[in-house]
């Protein structure tokens, strides 16, 4: 009998791994440009694995991130997608054909390096032309279509610039302009607003937004900055300790943190971990709590966003309301964050009023809906 | 100093003042003396080489440029030189290309008993002269090459070789990986990325290896001697000139000699110190590129820990 299911178990295995080129083939879905499948990578000498076991699926046409901490595995996951680096074990599949070992030269992908990767030597438009000499595109075609490429980042007038002799945010621009003259099916960015600086960032983002609308090719967008993740994506992964977290549209992740590492990553959050007294009711440390549905475990992770507790006479009508004393207030500008005990927890709330201060005693409360039970992890 | 009004700090102000300032002089006149005991033979040697004078004494005698003429109206001089020239090119060659081909394969094989590698190629380049001559010529003698033109070659080789391989090294070690990543990314294979990328970035470094080279070559005498054949290069020749006597011809081969070395040696290491500072331009690009992280790393990072208030 065990050995039986063993062997079915067996079976959907390799019907799995064989599935992206039959999908492909029979066109069942939306092409999948890049497709990740049980890939795991171990640098030698290191015992933890970088990327353990990613699964992967990014769909023609999208603005894909993947967002994690530094040591997160995001960068390996983007390099073996580029073909610097090899899977330990599983499988890379770029436009449903197996790549796993095809080099990188040989791929169809396009790369925005952390720092640029401007070849020195060469003038702008020396470092643009790059890869159309390679593709053994002939001469006269090259220029042109260096000029327009140029143009689509407006960099034209610094054509014959070296790269030394341009600020962060132009070799940026110049190295976008780089990765996309050849017209790949994908580009990768690894972190490329890293090393700008706050202004030029959010202007870089609105181009890159607007450049991947006008050529309209997949994007892998590697970033640690949540903001810039939730503000550019169709679809992102948040990555931790080599693992998907979870990977679902911004919204959704902002909303539905599916783990306590997401719901901290994405924004601020109030993470209570709870015990469940019966039906819907609950108990944090000393404080009950009514929740919107019965959880599945008797121990559990409750996250609740600060934007969705309610202070004053709001909350009077919902379930979950409590007094509680003021022990921080911190001054953000068009808002406060208030630091409110009740009983022995801690939460973070924000106000507008201005007048509550230390001491202060105040009212807030949320409804259960809002308030999302999360996967505990370790992070 | 002198309007100073004397009280006790002031005077003591003044006491250090004086300390330092004959401290100074001290270190100045040391630096000096060295300087001195370096460069004078030399200046002494040129200042001889246009006497008008067949003995070298002073006072001078006059200034003249025969002693160069007669030098090279010296065939055997002449021929000399040109040798010397000969060797020095065709080492330096060999030298540039076996020394690329080591710092590639050492840079690239990043493991363990690199190290050792190094070192063994190293040792001609660190091992006495002497050593290098007689062991080399044991092995020619055994092989039975008869010793020319080719064994001073292969002898000046076998220490430019390391001498070229570490300036390469050093520059790879600083150099950027992800340039040659965006190279294949761009759709050139190894080759290519060599030819458009790596080479253009270790290029002036490897000219600044080549002069040293050239330079060293120029002016070896302890492994040639033992490797020459009948014909001599330059220092193997004016070294046999001594044997006769300090002529005023050998004053002017030295001084070119010494002129020449000198001059390539400031050329190189300008080109070195180019190369450096270029490389060192690239350098603020990570440096506010660190700034970046480090900025972004204070919103997000903590925020685990910062944002969740934990409430456990």
């Amino acid at each position: 009998m065990a050995e039986e299911r063993e062997e079915t178990e067996l079976n959907t295995a390799t019907t799995e791994r064989q599935e992206p080129s039959a999908r492909a083939a029979t066109g069942e879905s939306a092409a999948a440009v890049v497709e990740l499948v049980g890939v795991t990578k171990t640098y030698p000498g290191e015992e933890e694995s970088a990327v353990a076991d990613v699964d992967l699926r990014i769909r023609e046409g999208e603005f894909f991130s993947i967002l994690g901490s530094s040591g997160s595995g995001k960068t390996t996951t983007l390099r073996m997608i580029a073909g610097f680096e090899q899977p330990t074990i599983g499988r890379v599949f770029l436009d449903g054909n197996d790549a796993t070992d095809v080099p990188p030269y040989r791929r169809d992908v396009s790369t925005v390096f952390q720092n640029y990767a401007l070849f020195p030597h060469m003038k702008v438009q020396a470092n643009v032309a790059y890869p159309l000499k390679m593709s053994g595109v002939p001469r006269r075609e090259i220029g042109p279509r260096v000029k327009e490429a140029l143009e689509r980042v407006s960099m034209a007038e610094y054509a014959k610039r070296l790269p030394h002799q341009l600020s962060g945010g132009q070799r940026q621009r110049v190295a976008l302009a780089r990765a996309l003259i050849r017209g790949p099916r994908l580009l990768l960015l690894d972190e490329p607003l890293g090393a700008l600086d706050l202004k030029l960032r959010e202007e870089m983002l609105f181009v890159l937004k607007r450049l991947q609308r006008e050529v309209g090719i997949t994007f892998i967008y590697v970033t640690h900055d949540q903001g810039e993740a939730l503000a550019m994506s169709d679809l992102m992964a948040v990555m931790n300790k080599g693992r998907i977290e979870q990977l679902a549209t911004p919204a959704e992740i902002y909303a539905k943190p599916a783990t306590s590492f997401v719901a901290g990553f994405i924004g601020k959050t109030n993470l209570l971990s709870c015990r469940h007294v019966e039906g819907n009711r609950a108990e944090a440390g000393s404080v009950p709590l009514i929740l919107a549905e019965d959880p599945k475990q008797s121990q559990f992770t409750l996250s609740v966003r600060p934007e969705s507790i309610l202070i004053g006479t709001d909350c009077h009508s919902l379930p979950n309301r409590f007094v509680a004393e003021v022990s921080e207030v911190l001054f953000l500008g068009h808002e406060r964050e208030v630091l409110a005990k009740i009983g022995d927890q801690r939460l973070m709330v924000r106000s507008q009023d201005l007048t509550v201060g230390p001491g202060d005693t105040i009212e807030f409360g949320w409804d259960p809906k809002e308030a999302v039970i999360v996967e505990a992890t370790g992070g | 100093m002198g309007t100073s009004e004397r009280t006790p700090n002031n005077r003591m102000k003044a006491n250090s003042k004086v300390v330092k300032i004959v401290l100074g002089v001290v270190v100045g006149v040391a630096v000096l003396c060295v300087y001195v005991f370096l460069y004078a033979p030399m200046m002494v040697t040129a200042l001889f080489s246009v006497n008008d004078s067949t003995i070298q004494t002073l006072p001078f005698q006059g200034f003249t440029t025969k002693w160069y003429s007669a030098l090279f109206n010296d065939e055997a001089m002449k021929s000399a030189i040109y040798f010397s020239l000969k060797v020095a090119a065709v080492a330096v060659t060999v030298s540039a290309v076996a020394g690329l081909g080591f710092a590639l394969l050492v840079h690239r094989l990043q493991m363990r008993g690199t190290g050792a590698l190094q070192g063994l190629i190293a040792a001609p380049l660190v091992a006495p002269g002497l050593v290098l001559g007689i062991s080399l010529l044991v092995v020619f003698r055994q092989a039975n090459v008869s010793p020319g033109f080719w064994t001073i070659v292969a002898g000046h080789a076998a220490f430019i070789t390391p001498l070229i391989m570490f300036i390469l090294i050093q520059r790879l070690k600083t150099a950027d990986p992800s340039l040659e990543q965006a190279s294949m990314d761009c759709g050139a294979g190894y080759i290519r990325t060599f030819w458009h990328v790596t080479l253009p970035g270790l290029r002036v470094a490897l000219i600044a290896g080549c002069l040293l080279g050239f330079t060293l070559s120029m002016d070896e005498i302890a492994v040639t001697f033992f490797l020459a054949g009948t014909e001599p290069t330059l220092p193997v020749y004016v070294w046999g000139l001594l044997r006769f006597g300090f002529t005023p011809e050998v004053n002017a081969a030295f001084t070119l000699i010494a002129g020449g070395s000198l001059l390539l040696l400031t050329f190189a290491g300008l080109l070195l110190y180019i190369s450096g500072r270029r490389q060192r331009a690239g350098i603020p690009n990570s440096i506010d590129q660190a700034e970046g992280l480090g900025a972004i790393g204070v919103s997000t990072a903590p925020s685990t820990t910062e944002g969740g208030t934990r409430t456990v």
